[in-house]
């Protein structure tokens, strides 16, 4: 009974750090380096969803698909802004190589965060539940609708990307030029395309992930920071690496947070992604799910 | 007399806060502190990112271990500040060494979490670690007595901090000029190349961990001097950031770099007080304006227009560390 | 090069010991002062992750300089504010302090919202005789330390929160052990040493103390964790979103004692955040104002409110910082027409039982305790109404 109801809030809460850690893997795995404004990205989604719901008067799902739709544009405007000047510059010899790109997302996070505070910064914020049933009991355990709506997401989302990854001629070119940039240049596939359709992507996920979890931990502009270290946590454990294997990291991660903080000391759930970040980079720089493959996605 | 000038830009900057401080009321004496404090840890930063090529996230900790060490030395134990700062460096290099040797499993960015995720449980420990910390009340800083003078107030003050500024600066020189320095270098360029020529490539790596974070330590309790007052959000994420603002925006692989980044970030966000949206997001325009368009910040422009002197090791051809692709599996 | 290097090194030298024995700088007598006007310098945390402490406050303090200077001033002289920022940064809070003391000569200072950075300001100020009111930080030592001549504060500190806490803990019936929840900061640090000692005198058993964090997602862990050692009652000292997300989560997990919460939340605000009072019917919380917002006691305030800054949002932190900018008035009148900071001092050490405005505590300093306001009342909520319940539980 204890243990479902442990069960049932960590894996939801690993399916959002699972979320918020494709959006970082599949930054990383295109251009190989870990996205800093991701919490960013997460922190706009939510403030957009609030915007449309609770300013604009508009329907749930309308606002949901505005949200995602309105950060992807915002990640691919990113990466045009800041991140595509740095890769002609190396392209041209003339500059820097990966950490150029990360201070870059370092100062997008900072910016982001500030921008959000003009607006935002004097209160926090709620968003309104997907559903006007708060929870529902199965078995015996109360579980929270939205949790639940969590965890739907997740797999959908999962499976669509793997499916589009494998299948579609835009998820091949995006693997193509994640494996070989240089390759794929050759065969023909406009790389710097691919890169904005990466963030776009990523950013959409972020964003996903920060329209549901508004609902449980209340909007402010630094409700991204905690949730970034998280998902480089699920991330990691993923091997930074394949769909699945971030998904199943960030559930792995969610679960055993909360049976540390049940069974050893709460006051150890602040620091558990760290401590999971390095272990694992440590000891099983592959991930716990990580193909053993070199490729990426 | 061009050259000459040219020549001793460094120096002249410390003669100068010298001189300015004759002049200022204890407002601006105490951001002159504040650029000294930033100048140590840049140079720090600037070891290990500039020279040595490897990408440390977790200078806010090292200064956090080296403010809280050289304080509680001083405070609770009675400590002469004499011993207590170069403890507060010793403490952070023996840990910065610690840190170093994850960087001989991960490379380049991994290295980034690695550290990232350390500076994370040290903010966390020094929060959770009440009864020597105080926890998140944090520790009241003495005035230190030196020679049997009492160094309280923002004056004072500025000659410790100026006297230990010089010396690592000079420090960092050496270093630069050194064989080990030139082991930097060689790292940064080219590890495989270094490791051929002889170089050992894994101690190189970790002592270049913990000279930085020994920089980082010796800001960290002179940083503790100029505020009287230190809690562990002192040290989180946000002055990570700052320090490598500070050596981005400054410029990277050259002396003077830090020293300009940490007059430009200690002074511009005073000057920006009335500006307050501007104020909070400056740092992070300021960050991606520079790695767009100035990789090698302000010291590489003056480089560039024959203001400044070519340093031996300066960037040439911008190039930060990078993920080496494959990972190195040395030691 | 070197030549120069050893030169400029040897002249450093030479003049840091010179001026370092150099007769401390001599001020001026009391600065911030003409006959038309008396500067006062306010720092809040305007930007930071604290902004949500910052305008509210600041503006619920300056509404009432506004109506003094509106209705002309303190014995002829006008109230000038400077604002400044400070990020709930300690190194930009004693930044800010000093351009206020050294660069514009403020007469005396009305700030602080972070105890933290508040706290890396306190020797500065003392050391250079500013009298300073704190706006709403409630860590205890940064008044309560010695010596302290200088420094005041009109809004409940934190120990007496957790006093008020233990002491009402003490009446409920059947409440014999009970559970702390709440963060690893200096916010909560500051209740939790009265508290625990407040339960021992009552011979109430603490059974334990769980953390939560500030940027709470979720508090299964902890609800069950407190499920589990069965209490008679929960203390909550925790932020207000990170309250929520516990409150929510225990109502659904069926932990049903009574909770105690500590000033840093509003029971209005809890139950907007949470929506509804369902899962408040059982929450008590130490309230600092007269009464709930919208009530008859509150009305002037939140019309004064919406006179001078008609844009801001009526909110419980809103009027924080309003009894502190009463006293410094106060103290400013009885200091008479001859003002210096020495009669102010002395005149806001003789300040009895002046009316806290939208504060429920009378203000009261002295020259040994400048904490002024020292009481505070339990709210609870009755029949889905936030009602004041008062020190002592009562159904």
């Amino acid at each position: 009974m204890e243990i479902a109801t442990l069960l049932s809030v960590g894996l939801s809460n690993g399916c959002l750090y699972g979320l918020v850690g494709l959006g970082l893997v599949l930054v990383y795995s295109s251009q190989g380096i870990p996205n800093f404004a991701h919490g960013e990205l997460f922190m706009a989604g939510a403030f957009l969803a609030y915007t449309a719901i609770v300013l604009l008067g508009l329907p749930y799902f309308l606002s949901f698909l505005i949200a995602v739709v309105g950060i992807g544009l915002m990640g691919m405007l990113l990466e045009w802004l800041a991140i595509r000047p740095i890769s002609l510059h190396r392209s041209l010899g003339r500059a820097s190589s990966e950490v150029a790109i990360v201070l870059a997302t370092v100062g997008l996070a900072i910016v982001l965060k500030g921008l959000a505070r003009i607006p935002w910064g004097d209160s926090v914020r709620n968003l309104p539940t997907a559903f006007t049933t708060q929870t529902v009991t199965i078995g015996g355990v109360a579980i929270a609708t939205q949790r639940l709506l969590i965890v739907a997401v997740t797999l959908v989302l999962t499976v669509a990307i793997s499916v589009f990854f494998a299948r579609a001629p835009l998820g091949k070119k995006m693997r193509a030029t994640a494996q070989n940039p240089t390759g794929a240049k050759l065969i023909g596939i406009h790389t710097s395309n691919i890169y904005s359709a990466t963030w776009a992507l990523a950013a959409a996920c972020g964003a996903i992930a920060g329209v549901l979890a508004a609902p449980l931990i209340f909007l402010h502009p630094d409700m991204g920071t905690r949730m970034l270290l998280k998902g480089f946590a699920a991330a990691c454990l993923g091997g930074f690496g394949s769909v699945t294997g971030v998904l199943l990291g960030g559930v792995l991660m969610g679960v055993v947070e909360i049976f540390a903080g049940r069974y050893i000391a709460t006051s150890m759930m602040d620091i558990f992604a760290p401590i999971i970040i390095i272990l694992v980079l440590l000891f099983w720089p592959q991930g716990l799910f990580g193909a053993r493959r070199a490729a990426r996605v | 007399m061009r050259t000459l000038l040219q020549n001793n830009l460094v120096w002249l900057f410390f003669a100068g806060t010298v001189a300015l401080s004759f002049t200022t009321d204890a407002y601006s004496q105490y951001l002159m502190n504040l650029v000294l404090v930033y100048v140590v840890i840049g140079q720090g930063l600037n070891l290990i990112l500039g020279f040595a090529g490897m990408f440390a996230f977790a200078h806010g900790a090292f200064m956090g271990i080296g403010a809280y060490v050289s304080a509680l030395l001083t405070a609770k134990l009675g400590v002469s500040l004499l011993v207590a700062m170069p403890a507060a460096g010793v403490a952070a290099a023996i840990v910065g060494a610690l840190i170093g040797f994850p960087a001989l499993r991960v490379s380049g960015l991994y290295l980034a979490m690695v550290t990232l995720g350390f500076s994370e449980i040290v903010q966390w420990g020094i929060k959770h670690w009440k009864s020597v910390t105080g926890g998140p009340d944090g520790v009241s800083v003495p005035a230190p007595v030196l020679f049997g003078h009492r160094f309280y107030g923002d004056y004072p003050t500025f000659y410790i901090v100026v006297v230990v500024a010089l010396a690592m600066t000079l420090l960092a020189q050496a270093i630069i000029r050194s064989k080990l320095g030139r082991a930097f270098v060689a790292i940064r360029d080219s590890e495989i190349a270094a490791q051929c020529s002889g170089i050992k490539v894994a101690r190189t790596k970790v002592l270049a961990f913990a000279i930085s974070a020994f920089y980082a330590g010796i800001g960290g309790s002179l940083f503790s001097l100029t505020q009287s007052y230190i809690t562990p959000e002192n040290f989180g994420f946000y002055q990570t950031t700052l320090h490598f603002c500070i050596v981005i925006v400054g410029g990277a692989a050259s002396l003077a770099g830090p020293i300009i980044g940490s007059i430009i970030l200690t002074w511009l966000p005073e000057v920006l007080r009335n500006a307050q949206a501007l104020q909070e997001i400056g740092y992070g325009l300021m960050l991606i304006l520079f790695v767009i368009f100035a990789p090698r910040g302000i010291a590489g422009f003056l480089i560039d227009k024959g203001i400044l002197p070519r340093e031996r090791f300066s960037l040439r051809r911008p190039s930060l560390p990078g993920r080496s692709r494959p990972a190195p599996q040395e030691g | 090069m070197k030549t120069s290097v050893r030169l400029s090194l040897v002249a450093s030298a030479a003049l840091a010991l010179t001026f370092a024995m150099a007769a401390p700088h001599a001020r001026a007598d009391d600065p911030g002062i003409t006959p038309t006007s008396i500067k006062i310098g306010m720092i809040g945390s305007l930007t930071g992750p604290a902004a949500a402490w910052g305008w509210p406050t600041i503006n619920g303090a300056r509404m009432v300089y506004d109506a003094v200077n509106a209705q002309g001033g303190i014995n002829g002289r006008k109230i000038e504010l400077v604002v400044e920022d400070e990020q709930c940064a300690p190194p930009m809070a004693l930044a800010a302090a000093k351009k206020l003391i050294h660069r514009d000569k403020v007469f005396m200072l009305h700030g602080g919202s972070c105890s933290g950075s508040i706290l890396a300001t306190r020797d500065e100020v003392l050391a250079n005789e500013v009298p300073m009111m704190i706006l709403v930080a409630t860590m205890d030592k940064i008044v309560q330390e010695k010596p302290n001549d200088y420094i005041y504060r009109a809004f409940l500190p934190g120990s007496f929160d957790g006093k008020i806490i233990a002491d009402f803990i003490a009446t409920m019936p059947n409440v014999k052990r009970v559970v702390v929840v709440g963060h690893a900061d200096e916010h909560a640090g500051a209740r939790y040493g009265t508290l625990t000692e407040g339960l021992k005198k009552h011979g109430v058993e603490l059974l334990g103390l769980e953390t939560i964090e500030t940027e709470l997602t979720d508090a299964t862990a902890q609800v069950l964790k407190i499920k589990d050692a069965k209490p008679d009652a929960v203390v909550l000292v925790g932020r207000p979103a990170a309250s929520a997300v516990f409150l929510k989560d225990a109502h659904r997990l069926g932990l049903d004692v009574p909770m105690i919460g500590a000033t840093v939340v509003d029971l209005q605000d809890l139950a907007d955040r949470i929506g509804g009072t369902d899962a408040l019917k059982n929450m008590y919380v130490v309230a600092v104002y007269k009464g709930p917002l919208g009530s008859e006691a509150m009305t002037p305030w939140q019309e004064m409110l919406k006179k001078y800054y008609p844009s801001d949002k009526v909110q419980a932190s809103s009027f924080l910082g309003t009894s502190g900018a009463l006293a410094v008035v106060e103290g400013l009148k009885k200091a008479g027409p001859d003002l210096t900071r020495a009669k102010f001092v002395e005149a806001m050490n003789g300040i009895q039982n002046l009316d806290g405005g939208p504060m429920a505590c009378s203000l009261s300093f002295s020259a040994a305790d400048h904490d002024g306001c020292r009481t505070g009342v339990m709210w609870g909520v009755r029949d889905g109404k936030i009602v004041v319940i008062g020190d002592r539980w009562k159904n």
